[in-house]
């Protein structure tokens, strides 16, 4: 316990550090705020406020009931599924559940919104007041992960819109309904953030959590989860100034990219002399650029109003009894699993990892999911097993482009190759070359593999002294200057001792041979 | 004239049980009203086929299955804002004249759940906006009352409901009260309309005007009839979110009510500047006649109930805005040709869809819902709703309360086209609707009774206002004040005699004149098959009779028979004692014995032979008698059925009479 | 026959002499109206009115529609002035019951005809609209197209 206080203690002041780090990224005198609003679908058999199937995919405008097509005289009737995991986010994100709220009509016209409003939770949301701790860590870019939390003003359930195919040739768009009416939670955040690197962490972290509640798939790519950010700068001291919104944006990288290029812009042009206009922008992830979305002139007002189809919703904050009506908060707080910041402090605690490889771990589900398997038996070393997957595994599977969620290789073929490669049978650069030939022949075991193509590491001292005499007797100028006192010259040594020997050689022993043989 | 505006539910059914009427029939009947009454207006659309559908199922139902539901054979009109599945419905608007919906509002559907015949979809203010039914597409409905030349409206936005009841083309109506939208058109007919308690019936499938105060009204014309209605038609809806959760208990009248338990009270500020005087001396009247029935009346007051139209009117338009928003042409209702930006397609839809008042409602709507105007104006309406509704709540619930409140209806009789016409829409809504519009606010149920008629022979009616969810006492109270009345508002109601031409005149008289003759009261094909009945019946009657004779006849023909032959007989004994006597050694001493014998014998026997012959006198019936009796009874029975076939051929040259003046006006027109 | 009409008129008479009491419950005089009497008559600026026509689409950004709306206004003006402070907003009258919740099951949609049914214009299942809110360099050229074409037409 102390040791994990402590621990805590080191990473905090070590983050305040390495925040001012990033910022001098930029020109001092610039700071950028960035807000994020966040609308995840909720992972349930029906709609919001209807009885149609939610789903993605299915039949052109067939998963639509007469409510969702806004025919009218048709009303409202809420889910029971979509407050209870509303109220089991807001509980995941420590937020404050209010005990009534109620439905508003936000209006606007739209081709895919058949109504001319959409229902959201504007005045009374479900809950308000929480907040969202992460780890910021894009390998390449930190050193090392750092902490950072962002405040979350509300979170409100509220209808999604059908989906608009524009048609440019003929001039037209084509209107599916079966998105309609959708359910959607919005996870609105404070504008705490400062760059592009921390909301896509936070988009990362907040897609972990939600899969691992059970509310939303997560998938991106599928627009279940999309992320709008506000984006502003202004000097260091100033108040907020004009921000613009970047809409829909698909994919965690593209949250980096879009802010990282809007930060850019909005700095252009502030030195410039121009000034940022309020407005809203759109990602082209092919481009890499913001665009415009709307007009220049357009002021726009949803003129809020409330519901008048829907009583309030009230819940139970206080008891585990559940009501046809009323749904009890505590209940539902004990179905809350463990978090990603839960698992990467037991990790870090458990197997004293490093953080940076903590975060990654929890990262990828199915990465931590091989290294629970894997650790549990045998104490192979965490670092080693976390490090195999992450940089070895991982990296011939993005080479080849196989996702994640697909790989190929099996946890016992894992288990074997680590076992091998802690044994020393193998080196590092062979166990990559490995992975590589499972991904393709997967019915074969690593050891076979090895065997097959002569990749064991050669321990026999006689084969490594006879190669390591070979390379002092071929590199005198080296072995003088070694003599004469330039030890850093023993790491060129021993490097063309293991190019020449095709990297077989089992370092480890063949150094200490080495060392040995010039001392002579 | 009026069999049809004054059978209840119950007389229905009971002449469909007793066979004067079938379900078919009534319906086929309700139909020929309604066409009848084109020149009304009342209906956007007579479903015939449909009626027609829904009657032959009654039939099976009550004659064949012997299982009869609440409502069959009754036959009602649905305001056209109601949803019906393959009839078009169409809320009086080019917005929606084409619209088809594939589902039925909860309302419809459980009046047909209960067997009731629709007769067809009733005209309205366009999408209920208004409160004289004359600003439909299809042109405004006359009220039955007043409908020649200088005519006079028939209430709104649920007129068309209310006149297809007063005429009797339909035993209920269905309308749709906002602001007032079904008592309105109720008190300006003389029918009963009821506002029920927000959220007591289903509003899925009512095309909405303003969600937060619309609730489907019922017109019927008496209070039981709207009894029955509602008890079928009331009660959660899981498709509406916004119905009371409660199970609903069905009404009943108790019979012996004590009106001394009931405390009325009369909200002192619902005297109104404008209010005609007649409408004034029916709230008086009726005030002394439930004092008279030992109720407790006396003055309460709803302060803030002058502010109720202005808060009215802008919540109205506040929701009008927001729900037209829908109206694109998309997915339904009308489509402009506009094809190069959806911004300028649905400017004109709207444009050509909706008319001035639905246009301007969505524009002053969307001013108030401005960011800008929100607490200004919106968030203000509704803490003043808030107010009206408590005023109403510490009058209900408070110290000295009361049980219900009893107020005019409308401020004055029907108006006249061209006088309601003069003034603009919301102007004249804020005037018609001052009585009626705080119930909506409150979400209480009201209900108006029509009591009589004005000087102008026009309805005057008055209105009862009860807390949530009290329908059970205030519809006891409304049926105590109609059988006090014994209202003859609608028996007085007379619709289309006067203007036929004169040869049907004619006609008429000499059938008033053969009518007073037969002595038959009403002049209607009921009236003719009653007394079409009768006479057959008197028939049977009479050959019942004669055969009952001709068994008399024949049996005293035994008798005589009987008795002759006894006769017979007597005489051959008297002759074969007289012969053995003769024959006979006379015996000097006993001779005189002998002849005293005889003789005595011989008198008896004289004696039997005259009673005999004064029996056989007494029973023989002359036969010359009994023939002519039967022979005139069959000659005036003949008489009489000559003259039965005679007056059919005149009813039925009346009712030819009566559809060339139709096609007359109609070609007028 | 005669007789018939003899009783109910007595019934009515009996009636009529029955209530004629002149309740005094009833009010005789007119109640003072809580409404402001005269309220200024606010001029809306063109922002206000192009702002409003373009959220309710309506055409009704003409003289009349506007003289209608500053009536409207005028008239929801009346009340602004009475007192509502400490008074919470009515929403809705069932503002003390709880809102129903529905169990998550499919009970509607599949119904893809119906849906259809009432559309005027159709393409293969989907609804068709006209192009709209699509991002502003396209709009552009667009509108160079559109103002050719408009040209040509003239």
């Amino acid at each position: 316990m102390k040791y994990s206080m402590l621990s805590k203690r080191l990473l905090y002041t070590y983050n305040k550090i390495h925040k001012c780090g990033i910022s001098s990224h930029y020109k001092k005198e610039w700071q950028s705020v960035v807000g994020l609003e966040v609308h995840a679908q909720l992972n349930t058999e029906s709609k919001l406020f209807s009885g149609a199937e939610n789903t993605f995919g299915g039949l052109v405008n067939n998963c639509v009931s007469l409510f969702d097509a806004a025919i009218p005289g048709t009303l409202p009737v809420l889910n029971k599924k979509c407050v209870e995991l509303g109220v089991l986010t807001a509980l995941a994100l420590s937020c404050k559940v209010n005990e009534v709220s109620s439905f508003d009509r936000k209006h606007y016209f739209y081709a895919d919104l058949p109504a001319g409003y959409q229902i959201t939770q504007q005045r009374a949301p479900l809950a308000n007041d929480g907040a969202i701790h992460f780890q910021v860590y894009t390998p390449g870019i930190h050193k090392k992960p750092y902490n950072k939390s962002s405040k979350i003003k509300q979170i409100q359930l509220e209808q999604d819109s059908g989906k608009s195919l524009h048609d440019a040739e003929l001039k037209r768009s084509l209107v599916d309904l079966n998105r309609a009416g959708a359910p959607l939670i919005e996870l609105v955040f404070e504008p705490d953030l400062e760059d592009g690197e921390e909301a896509a962490a936070l988009v990362k972290e907040l897609v972990l959590i939600v899969q691992r509640l059970g509310v939303c798939t997560g998938r991106m790519e599928e627009g279940a989860l999309r992320v709008d950010a506000n984006v502003s700068i202004r000097r260091v001291g100033d108040p907020l100034s004009t921000r613009t919104e970047i809409k829909n944006i698909g994919s965690v990288r593209g949250v980096a990219g879009a802010i990282q290029h809007e930060i850019e812009r909005q700095q252009s042009i502030l030195e410039n002399g121009g000034h940022i206009i309020n407005e809203t922008r759109a990602w082209d992830a092919i481009a890499k650029i913001t665009i415009p979305m709307r007009d220049k002139e357009v002021v726009q007002d949803y003129r809020y109003m409330p519901e008048p189809n829907l009583p309030p919703l009230r819940v139970n904050l206080n008891t585990i009894e559940d009501n046809e009506d009323v749904i009890s908060v505590p209940l539902i707080k004990e179905r809350i699993p463990e978090l990603p910041e839960e698992s990467r402090t037991k990790l870090i605690a458990k197997y004293e990892l490093r953080p940076e490889i903590a975060v990654q771990l929890v990262n990828e589900p199915v990465l931590l999911e091989f290294f629970q398997k894997i650790i549990v038996e045998k104490a192979r070393n965490p670092s080693k097993v976390a490090n195999l997957l992450l940089n070895d595994l991982l990296t011939v599977l993005n080479k080849r482009k196989i996702n994640v969620t697909y790989c190929p290789i099996t946890v016992k073929q894992l288990e074997e190759l680590v076992d091998l490669l802690l044994d020393k049978k193998i080196s590092l650069e062979i166990c990559r070359k490995t992975i590589n030939e499972l991904v393709e022949n997967t019915s074969f075991s690593p050891i076979d593999i090895i065997k097959q193509k002569g990749w064991l590491l050669i321990t026999d001292e006689a084969e490594i002294t006879k190669n390591c005499v070979k390379v002092i007797e071929n590199n005198p100028k080296l072995v003088k200057q070694y003599k004469e006192g330039k030890i850093k010259v023993f790491k060129a040594l021993l490097g063309i001792l293991s190019k020449t020997t095709d990297n077989k050689l089992d370092m480890s022993i063949a150094s200490k041979k080495f060392e040995e043989l010039l001392k002579k | 004239m009026n069999k049809l505006t004054t059978y209840s539910i119950k007389e229905i059914h009971k002449s469909f049980r007793d066979k004067l009427l079938t379900p078919t029939s009534f319906v086929d009947l309700c139909i020929q009203r309604a066409r009848q009454t084109k020149e009304l207006n009342a209906f956007i659309n007579i479903t015939d086929e449909e009626a027609e559908n829904h009657a032959i199922e009654s039939e099976k139902r009550v004659y064949v299955e012997k299982k009869s539901k609440p409502l069959d054979g009754i036959t009602i009109a649905i305001k056209d804002n109601f949803c019906t599945k393959n009839i078009h419905t169409t809320c009086a608007s080019n917005m929606l004249k084409n619209f088809v919906p594939t589902y039925d509002a909860t309302v419809y559907s459980r009046l047909i759940g209960s067997g009731a015949c629709l007769v067809g979809k009733s005209n309205l203010d366009e999408f209920a906006m208004g409160s004289g039914t004359v600003d439909s597409i299809f042109g405004p409905t006359r009220n039955p009352w007043c409908y020649s030349e200088d005519w006079r409206i028939s209430g709104g936005s649920s007129g068309g409901s209310a006149v297809a009841v007063a005429t009797g083309s339909c035993v209920a109506g269905i309308g749709s009260d906002t602001g007032g939208s079904t008592r309105n058109p109720a008190a300006l007919c003389g029918v009963v309309g009821l506002k029920p308690t927000y959220g007591l019936v289903s509003r899925y499938g009512l095309i909405p005007l303003v969600n937060s105060m619309d609730v489907p009204g019922i017109l019927t014309r008496n209070i039981d009839d709207l009894i029955v209605i509602l008890n079928c038609v009331a009660g959660p809806d899981i498709l509406d979110s916004t119905t009371i959760k409660k199970d609903f208990k069905p009404i009943k009248i108790i019979d012996d009510i004590d009106m001394s338990k009931i405390k009325i009270g009369i909200p002192s500020e619902y005297y109104c500047e404008g209010m005609s005087e007649d409408v004034l001396d029916v709230w008086r009247s009726v005030a002394d006649l439930l004092e008279n029935e030992k109720c407790q009346v006396c003055t309460v007051s709803l302060p803030h109930t002058s502010v109720s139209i202005a808060v009215y009117s802008i919540l109205n338009q506040c929701e009008v805005a927001s729900n037209m928003a829908r109206y694109d042409g998309l997915e339904y209702g009308l489509r402009a040709s506009e094809d190069y930006s959806t911004e300028e397609l649905y400017a004109s839809t709207r444009s050509e869809g909706f008319n001035n008042v639905v246009r301007s409602r969505i524009f002053a709507g969307n001013y108030f819902l401005l960011s800008r105007n929100y607490d200004k104006y919106f968030l203000k309406a509704l803490k003043l709703r808030r107010l009206i509704a408590d005023d109403f709540n510490k009058v209900f619930h408070g110290e000295n309360s009361v049980d219900l409140l009893l107020t005019p209806t409308t401020l004055s009789e029907a108006p006249l086209y061209k006088d309601f016409t003069s003034k603009h829409n919301r102007d004249q809504c804020a005037f018609q609707d001052y009585c009626t519009q705080p119930a909506n606010m409150a979400g209480i149920p009201a209900i108006s009774v029509p009591i009589r008629l004005s000087k102008n022979n026009l309805p005057l009616s008055i209105q009862l206002m009860g807390p949530t969810l009290s329908e059970e006492l205030m519809l006891n109270v409304a049926k105590k004040i109609e059988t006090t009345l014994t209202s003859e508002t609608l028996k007085n109601l007379n619709v289309s005699i006067e203007n036929l031409p004169q040869k049907c005149q004619n006609l008429l008289q000499q059938a008033a004149e053969s009518q007073s003759v037969l002595e038959i009261d009403n002049l209607d094909s009921v009236s003719i098959s009653l007394h079409r009945s009768r006479e057959i019946s008197e028939k049977l009657q009479d050959e019942y009779e004669i055969l009952k004779l001709k068994q008399r006849n024949a049996e005293l023909q035994a008798k005589i028979d009987r008795n002759n032959r006894s006769l017979q007989e007597l005489r051959k004994e008297l002759e074969s004692s007289k012969q053995s006597l003769t024959r006979q050694n006379p015996n000097p001493d006993n001779i005189q014995d002998h002849i005293k014998q005889l003789k005595q014998k011989l008198t008896s026997y004289e004696e039997n032979y005259e009673k005999a012959k004064s029996k056989y006198a007494v029973l023989s019936v002359p036969e010359a008698v009994l023939p002519k009796s039967l022979i005139s009874q069959v000659t005036s029975l003949l008489a009489l059925q000559e003259e039965a076939t005679s007056l059919k051929q005149r009813a039925d040259d009346i009712s030819l009479m009566k559809e060339a003046r139709e096609t007359f006006n109609r070609l007028r027109r | 026959m005669l007789n018939k009409s003899v009783i109910s008129i007595l019934n009515k008479t009996k009636n009529v002499f029955q209530f004629r009491c002149f309740s005094s419950k009833v009010p005789s005089i007119p109640v003072q109206t809580l409404e402001k009497k005269e309220t200024e008559r606010i001029k809306l600026d063109t922002n206000t009115i192009s702002l409003l026509e373009r959220l309710s689409l309506v055409k009704c950004d003409t003289d009349e529609g506007v003289k209608v709306l500053e009536d409207s206004i005028a008239f929801a003006n009346k009340i602004l002035h009475i007192n509502t402070d400490k008074i919470e907003p009515l929403y809705t009258v069932l503002e003390n019951q709880n809102l129903t919740l529905r169990e998550d099951k499919i009970t509607q949609g599949n119904c893809q005809a119906d849906i259809l049914k009432n559309a005027v214009l159709k393409e293969e299942e989907y609804f068709v609209a006209p192009p709209g809110n699509i991002p502003l360099h396209e709009v552009q050229i667009e509108s160079n197209k559109q103002t050719k074409q408009v040209k040509n037409e003239n």
